[in-house]
């Protein structure tokens, strides 16, 4: 058996090398036209061929969805777009479409079609039609508890995947037009308004119901399973999806490496203590936008699991820079500052390949080498002191 | 081409009968549309045969991977019952159909999802009926009814589901507040968001939850150009007050044509000025990204 799949999002080129480097074994990405996720498909052909390069040196794999609900003119250009893509030799295509998955397995055996959660697949006889049209894996609908993966994944034909992190839509993906209504955007091709996480009033014939000072939302909290990985190995489940073409490398690094360590631990010591899980959470939670809880995993998602009075996901500024280069003589490091931060900070260091480790800052310099004592211009390029050898692509964040 | 209408209320049964429409569509187990017993179930069902109505059953569910016994089960009695059509949404379905031989009875509805010609062929050619969706605009509709003639199934009437949750909104947002309501199964919650002024129906149920648009659906003058084409029209008495409104729609429809049709949606909107009509996503200009919709 194959050890499971770590799969990362990523927006652009540079987050998709970010997360490959961070330990994902696959990245999936939108082009240009035909992604789900409008505004997170930054890669032009270009860019795919390339990212496809990259990752295939490092044995890591591409998928590209091509995941919005079809309607007929949205069709235009989508056989040489496949073609393209086959020849780049992505590895996988994400699909919606049941016309799709059938086409991709008649016309490029050597592409994967893995079928969408926009299908909201939850048990083995949805997947067993679905290996009929041809697919290869299925995504399941974030809708299931950790119970019922175990048994979807004991009795189905083919290969499963399944959403650890991220954010969570609340109804039925594919299934919600309410920002067609709400808004003339179509949720299904890449124009969701997130109509589900506005603030609603409750009425019943005409009187209110709810709270006018804390009216309703139906936005749910991030997914967060590091407590529920061993589970899912154990269940034989092919593939991990961490959800966010949307974030940042900051965010990507930070929760790719989070589970890249917690599944090599599960895989050496067949266990993880309650301690290293507590471990595992506080290391998420650096990375944090929106509150999360464990989804439908642990069975029935309560008010615990719901955001109220929170709409958009917050941004951290904890993250502070991100490291150029490293002259090890000298124990200086480039870096492009992100946020800002001072002299005398306790500054906390993390790449792929290296714990966690703290450092005070208390020599930086501006690209002249003039000493300063602050960096707060985000894009700003600093010259500071760190006591131990780094590398290219390390980040760094505030502690204190 | 048939009429179908949705019976939401076992109370408006003996108003339905083969002059006003071809066939009912109701449903017990496995279903968010319907949630008759099954004494009740029956007794639609003795009726409907009595007096020579099709009979159509939801089974609209997303289906959990214990259930697939119980709904195999259920299949089974439904293929015993010698049923018209099996509206469904989970494929689950569509496979344990097969296996019951019965898959010439599948109707596929996932609400959304039939947006384009290559999909829905993908399912005729298995022998499956489809509803179209109903977020397409006229210019679509159009084209694809014209290529697939006397095939396809269209909701003509009535509130459209916008959204499906398995997450009980109402239950979990009145706990937090600390007021705990059993909402369940009402019809007549609303929500309205903080920023507009419409009223969209929502229902919780041991199923989770639905939103439905606040306008009623409505295509008199289109309708008069594509019945004819379509194999079964959609008449959905959901949220409606009135159940002679759906009888009036239905025969409205048979008698449609273009012509008259200016004319009977006239006399229709005359006859309901309470109803909230709309021709909802037809002419609506649906942007795809968010960048379109400046």
């Amino acid at each position: 058996m194959s050890k499971i799949e770590l799969l990362a999002p990523a927006k652009d080129k540079e987050k998709a090398k970010i997360a490959i480097k961070y330990g994902a074994d696959a990245v999936y990405l939108g082009g240009e036209n035909y992604s789900l996720r409008s505004r997170a498909s930054n890669f032009s052909n270009e860019d795919i061929k390339e990212i496809v390069e990259y990752a295939h040196l490092r044995k890591a794999k591409i998928y590209v969805t091509v995941n919005i609900v079809f309607h007929d003119d949205d069709f235009k250009g989508i056989k040489e777009y496949l073609e393209m893509l086959y020849e780049f030799g992505v590895d996988a295509l994400i699909i919606s479409s049941p016309f799709l998955i059938n086409y991709v397995k008649k016309h490029f055996p050597k592409m994967e079609a893995h079928v969408s959660t926009q299908l909201s697949s939850l048990n083995s006889e949805a997947i067993k039609m679905l290996k009929e049209f041809g697919a290869d894996r299925v995504v399941l609908a974030r809708e299931a508890s950790m119970e019922e993966i175990k048994e979807i994944s004991n009795n189905s034909s083919l290969p499963i995947e399944v959403f650890i992190h991220g954010g969570m839509c609340a109804n039925y993906s594919g299934r919600c037009v309410m920002s067609n209504r709400m808004t003339n955007r179509d949720a299904n091709r890449g124009g969701c308004a997130h109509s589900c996480r506005w603030k609603y009033h409750v009425y019943n014939n005409g009187v209110l119901l709810s709270d006018p000072n804390n009216p309703l939302s139906m936005s749910s909290k991030d997914l967060r399973a590091n407590e529920y990985i061993e589970d899912l190995i154990n269940a034989n489940v092919a593939s991990l999806k961490i959800e966010g073409r949307m974030k940042s490398e900051y965010y990507i690094a930070q929760v790719v490496k989070t589970y890249r360590n917690l599944i090599d631990e599960i895989y050496e010591k067949g266990h993880v203590s309650s301690d290293r899980q507590e471990y595992y959470t506080n290391e998420l939670y650096k990375a944090e936008n929106r509150p999360s809880a464990t989804g439908f995993l642990s069975g029935k998602c309560d008010e615990d699991k719901s955001l109220y009075g929170i709409n958009g996901a917050g941004v951290t500024h904890d993250y502070v820079a991100i490291v150029k280069e490293y002259d090890e003589a000298r124990n200086i490091a480039k870096i492009e500052v992100k946020n800002m931060f001072d002299l005398k900070d306790t500054l906390e260091v993390f790449g792929p390949d290296m714990n966690n480790k703290q450092f005070v800052n208390n020599m930086m310099f501006d690209e002249d080498w003039h000493f300063i004592s602050e960096a707060h211009k985000p894009t700003q390029i600093v010259n500071i002191r760190i006591p131990f050898k780094v590398a290219k692509d390390y980040m760094i964040r505030k502690v204190s | 081409m048939e009429r179908l209408i949705t019976l939401s209320s076992i109370r408006n049964l003996n108003k339905l009968s083969s002059s006003s429409c071809e066939g009912v569509i109701f449903g017990s187990n496995f279903s968010t549309r319907f949630n008759y017993s099954l004494n009740e179930f029956e007794d639609i069902n003795e009726y409907c045969l009595k007096n020579k109505l099709k009979r159509y059953v939801n089974v609209d569910v997303f289906i959990n991977e214990r259930e697939l016994t119980r709904l195999k089960n259920y299949l089974e009695y439904i293929k015993d019952k010698e049923f018209d059509g099996i509206y469904f949404s989970d494929l689950a379905v569509l496979s344990i159909a097969k296996e019951l031989n019965i898959e010439d009875l599948l109707i596929y509805d996932p609400d959304t999802l039939m947006t384009n010609t290559l999909d829905i062929s993908f399912y005729l050619k298995r022998g499956l009926g489809v509803v179209l969706a109903r977020e397409l605009e006229i210019r679509e509709l159009l084209e694809v009814v014209k290529n697939n003639p006397m095939k396809l199934d269209l909701q003509v009437f009535g509130h459209l589901k916008m959204a499906s949750s398995k997450r009980e909104f109402l239950n979990n947002y009145f706990n937090y507040i600390g007021v705990p309501l059993n909402l369940k199964n009402m019809k007549t919650i609303r929500l309205v968001e903080e920023n507009r002024n419409y009223e969209l129906p929502i229902v919780e149920d041991k199923y989770g939850t639905r939103i439905y648009t606040d306008y009623c659906f409505v295509m008199y003058h289109e309708l008069a150009y594509i019945k004819d084409y379509l194999k079964r029209l959609i008449i959905d008495d959901n949220f409606i007050k009135d159940f002679d409104v759906v009888l009036e729609v239905a025969k409205d429809i048979k008698r449609l044509s273009a012509d008259n049709s200016e004319y009977l949606f006239k006399m229709f909107k005359n006859n309901h000025p309470y109803l909230q009509l709309s021709s909802a996503y037809l002419y609506q200009k649906i942007t795809k990204k968010k960048e379109e919709n400046v």
